[in-house]
């Protein structure tokens, strides 16, 4: 059992594979790719979110991850709150992003204990799907990549982004 | 004596009346009238509505706060493990057997963790007030030194008294017990059922804490001789760099620094001062320099295992609190000697404090004993001089030695270090590179590693990890200033009016453990930062000393409590002067009355003084405790992402306008306000992130559009800088055209016009639609309506 997860877990997350996480997302009404600090040491996560921005789906962009972003073009919805306060924002069922309601957050580039609490607090209390598509298994996301190695996490992300569908 | 004289006459408002040399004989007696006066004026103080609040006194306070500030929780555990009812899983917010949500669990256990981070500090300061006594007698006076008047904030808002005494503390001390065990009653099986009430009894025990952390840092500036208030206290030689290894080192660690005075006092008496080496780990480093400047800062916590490993120390002394839990069984696999002195850390050693001393000396030398309890502190002095001589002797026995080659060999990348770092760390790629000579990624995790060795713990190879680790670091040197104690009230006087209109940006409290979320060195780039910006900057504790050893920031910048200044106050303990300052504006500046009136004291901070805590490290239950200290009295505070472990922040919502509203006492209206600030306790990731963070909870409704200008500058540049962009709410801060910085105005203004629909008059550059409210320079919010009331009669 990780350092970051729990002894008693009352629900684990559904370990999927890229394609199906994806099919998940392209049903989903309103999906949000949420980015972290990552994404400020490691190009290849900007260049990942970039894409699944192209795909139609908007971006909240915390822990500073928006310069690198907006230095690709991106034009995240929110650019400077952190993931604690989307978090809150995101419990209240009042929250709206241009008037929608977020029904599945997709997670990339955070420190791996930080996110997990963010994801148990999403599980607890809210009906947000959470998707994290990290290197590292996170039990308390909806679903989650499983735990790979280097290599094969880039490879993941990479077959993840191609079965997103274009959103209109 | 020019002076003295000077501030006699003016205390006695005598300016213009000419005395001549030979009647200051009477110097004496004139003070001592003065004094008299004083007494008499400061006994007819008004004592506000809540002297030694009880428990429920002040909830009233608490969910105003918790009404804007909603408590956000994120688990760490779906079950309840407290009793034999359980285990319960609460997952999805369901109840327990006893009824309990998870919600209500959650803020039970943050209450929990406030009482603990209180009890500590409340243990702290009732040994050293009952040692002092017995030292120096119950009468002995409490003195911060001449321009400290104020000498209790805290103590003051929340008591209701002004101690003048050492005796005066023991009323205190009672009360602060009082309260601790009242809050720890409520978290038994059975009691709240709601988390807002748990939430109060946290912020009320955290209350608590700021008092009995002044209680005990006023008591060892009274008695120790700590400098007091001074700016320019010395710099402290820190880091393992500073040692000299040439001499026996006595390495002392914990947070109460009464074992460390009697060894340094007894080195004095036996003119051996100057042949040994006393070091310090983690708070008691700081006080032991606050008492002798030649003692040395060898590092945060986190130095622990570092230094236990690479056996330079040839004793090791330990008090209280934040010690490693295998410190002797580290030691014992060296022969270091380890010496236990407190009743909260005996570590299963055996009591020797009715033995022998030369018995006791041989056996710690001979490895007969592995460690001992000492509780005389007299016998303790003798006994680590002599044990730290004669183990000295046998440094070179010590194996130290690590073939990093081998060690590097062994590992086979499993990646279960990371699974088990606290940092999640990347130790087996830094390893994979290491074993094809590439060590780069070593050296990065060595400035990264907090070296707790859980690592170690299940690597099922053996490796050394932490060994490695600390092999191919360098020895680190640089100096801390040593805690200077409180604000003087000088001081306030001169940056009071600055701060709260809002020309000084804003004041930021670096304070906390070094579990830092990346490289220690980001601290010093937080901060500097802001010093670059002319915040001013108060730290404490083992932020205190990054600042010093991997920052150098000491030597660059000033120690006066002023603007682009850094100032170290000193030990945990020593927090206290920084809640303390701020409430010291309320009273120097503004004249409320402090006694016994913390609601209202607090309600003028969260709306007036643009101070924010950092605790980048925060780790133990005290800074739990001192945060959320920090919060009822309206100061937020921005921590490390590890925070989210505490499992509960204090987060706003921006856009729900109606949680951002005052009473306006010069209106009479209840008045829409910009949301700041906007959080109580906020978690970032990032140092970017928090820099930008940092600059946004500086601002508040009272701010002059001069002030609030400036702070805008900041926002905005700092947006720009590490956002890429500005702000997504900087807009909500623009109250008048005059908000805006000179140089960006037209840029601003046809920001807001075409992305937020405001209307601007472009021939006058005025804006006429889009504020939440419009700027009114006698604009004088608060929250509560009775202080409305108060001050609308």
């Amino acid at each position: 059992m990780s350092v970051y997860a729990d002894v008693q877990v009352s629900r684990s997350a559904k370990a999927l594979e890229p394609e199906k996480l994806a099919k998940l997302v392209n049903m989903s009404k309103y999906p949000v790719l949420i980015t972290g600090g990552k994404l400020l040491e490691n190009e290849k996560l900007v260049d990942v979110a970039v894409r699944i921005n192209e795909k139609g789906i908007d971006v909240i962009a915390c822990s500073a991850s928006s310069k690198p972003l907006i230095e690709r073009g991106v034009k995240p919805k929110f650019t400077t709150f952190s993931l604690h306060y989307v978090t809150q924002f995101m419990l209240d069922p009042d929250f709206r992003v241009e008037g929608k309601s977020i029904d599945l957050a997709i997670y990339l580039g955070f420190m791996p204990y930080y996110l997990s609490r963010v994801l148990s607090a999403l599980k607890h209390f809210s009906k947000i799907k959470t998707v994290a598509i990290e290197p590292f298994y996170h039990p308390h996301a909806s679903f989650s990549f499983p735990k790979v190695k280097d290599e094969e996490y880039y490879e993941m992300l990479e077959r993840f982004v191609g079965a997103l569908e274009v959103r209109v | 004596m020019a002076i003295k004289i000077e501030d006699v006459l003016r205390n006695m408002k005598l300016e213009n009346v000419n005395i001549t040399i030979g009647e200051i004989v009477e110097e004496g007696k004139v003070k001592a009238e003065a004094e008299e006066r004083k007494e008499v004026r400061e006994e007819s103080l008004p004592v506000g509505p809540t002297p030694k609040p009880h428990i429920l006194d002040l909830r009233y306070w608490d969910r105003v706060l918790l009404e804007r500030f909603e408590p956000i929780y994120m688990p760490m555990q779906d079950f309840c493990n407290l009793c034999t009812m359980g285990p319960c899983d609460l997952s999805f917010n369901k109840e327990g057997a006893c009824g309990i949500d998870l919600k209500t669990q959650k803020a039970r256990i943050v209450a929990l963790a406030c009482s603990i981070g209180a009890s500590a500090h409340a243990t702290h300061g009732r040994h050293l007030l009952e040692e002092m006594i017995k030292e120096f007698g119950e009468d002995h006076p409490i003195d911060l030194g001449l321009e400290v008047d104020v000498v209790a904030p805290n103590i003051m808002t929340v008591f209701g008294i002004k101690p003048k005494k050492l005796k005066d503390l023991r009323e205190v001390a009672n009360y602060v017990e009082q309260e601790i065990t009242r809050v720890l009653h409520t978290i038994h099986t059975g009691q709240e059922e709601s988390y807002l009430d748990y939430e109060s009894k946290a912020l009320h025990v955290s209350m608590i804490d700021h008092v009995a952390m002044e209680l005990a840092d006023i008591v060892q500036i009274s008695c120790l001789n700590y400098p007091k208030g001074d700016p320019d206290a010395p710099l402290i030689e820190s880091g393992v760099g500073a040692l000299d290894l040439e001499k026996p080192v006595i390495l002392v660690i914990g947070h109460n620094v009464v074992p460390a005075r009697f060894i340094d006092d007894y080195l004095r008496e036996k003119d051996l001062h100057d042949l040994i080496e006393i070091a310090g780990i983690c708070c008691t480093a700081i006080d032991t320099t606050r008492y002798d400047a030649k003692a040395k800062i060898v590092g945060t916590l986190s130095y622990q295992l570092r230094i236990v490993r690479q056996g330079f120390a040839d004793l090791i002394v330990v008090d209280e609190q934040c010690i490693r839990a295998d410190l002797l069984r580290e030691c014992s696999k060296l022969g270091i000697p380890l010496i236990v002195t407190s009743e909260a850390s005996v570590r299963g050693c055996e009591d020797r404090t009715n033995d022998d001393v030369n018995d006791i000396v041989d056996d710690l030398v001979n490895g007969r004993a592995k460690g001992v309890l000492i509780r005389d502190m007299e016998k303790l002095a003798k006994v680590a001089v002599k044990t730290a001589f004669k183990s000295f002797l046998r440094r070179s026995r010590r194996n130290v030695s690590v073939n990093v080659e081998e060690e590097i060999k062994k590992c086979v990348n499993c990646g279960r270090c990371v699974e088990n770092c606290p940092h999640s760390l990347r130790i087996d790629l830094a390893f994979a590179r290491a074993k094809n000579g590439d060590f780069s990624l070593l050296k990065e995790l060595e400035e990264t590693c907090i070296a707790c060795g859980r690592c170690e713990q299940v690597c099922h190879r053996g490796v050394r990890i932490v060994d490695v680790i600390v092999r191919i670091g360098e020895a680190k040197r640089g100096k801390v200033r040593a805690g200077r104690g409180p604000i003087k009230d000088s001081e306030i006087r001169n940056v009071g009016q600055p701060i709260v209109m809002g020309t000084i940006p804003g004041v930021i409290a670096p304070v906390g453990c070094p579990n830092y979320p990346r490289a220690r060195r980001e601290l010093s780039e937080i901060i500097e930062e802001f010093l670059k910006r002319r915040y001013i900057v108060v730290t404490s504790g083992c932020h205190a000393m990054d600042l010093g050893i991997e920052g150098g920031l000491y030597e660059k910048y000033g120690g006066d409590f002023d603007a682009g200044c850094l100032v170290n106050v000193g030990s945990c303990v020593a927090n206290s002067h920084i809640s303390g300052a701020v409430i010291k504006i309320a009273n120097i500046f503004a004249g409320r009355n402090l006694l016994g009136n913390y609601a209202e004291i607090a309600d003028y901070i969260l709306n007036r003084v643009g101070a924010v805590g950092l605790a980048w490290g925060a780790m133990s239950q005290k800074a739990a405790s001192i945060a959320t200290g920090f919060n009822r009295l309206g100061v937020p505070v921005v921590a490390s992402p590890h925070c989210l472990k505490y499992r509960r922040g204090y987060v706003g919502k921006f856009w729900k306008r109606d949680k951002w509203w005052v009473y306006d006492i010069k209106s009479g209206q209840k008045v829409y306000v910009e949301p700041c600030p906007d959080a109580l306790i906020v978690c970032a990731e990032t140092k970017e992130e928090a820099i930008v963070l940092l600059a946004r909870l500086c601002f508040r409704p009272a701010d002059t559009y001069l002030g609030r200008q400036i702070k805008l500058t900041h926002y905005l540049e700092l947006g720009k800088k590490y956002l890429g962009c500005y702000p997504d709410d900087w807009h909500l801060f623009v109250r008048t055209e005059q908000d805006l910085p000179l140089k960006m105005r037209d840029e601003l203004l046809q920001i807001l016009e075409e992305e937020h629909g405001w209307k601007i008059d472009w021939d006058k550059k005025k804006i006429l639609e889009g504020p939440i409210r419009k700027y009114d320079p006698g604009f004088n919010p608060t929250l509560l309506k009775d202080i409305y009331e108060k001050y609308r009669r």
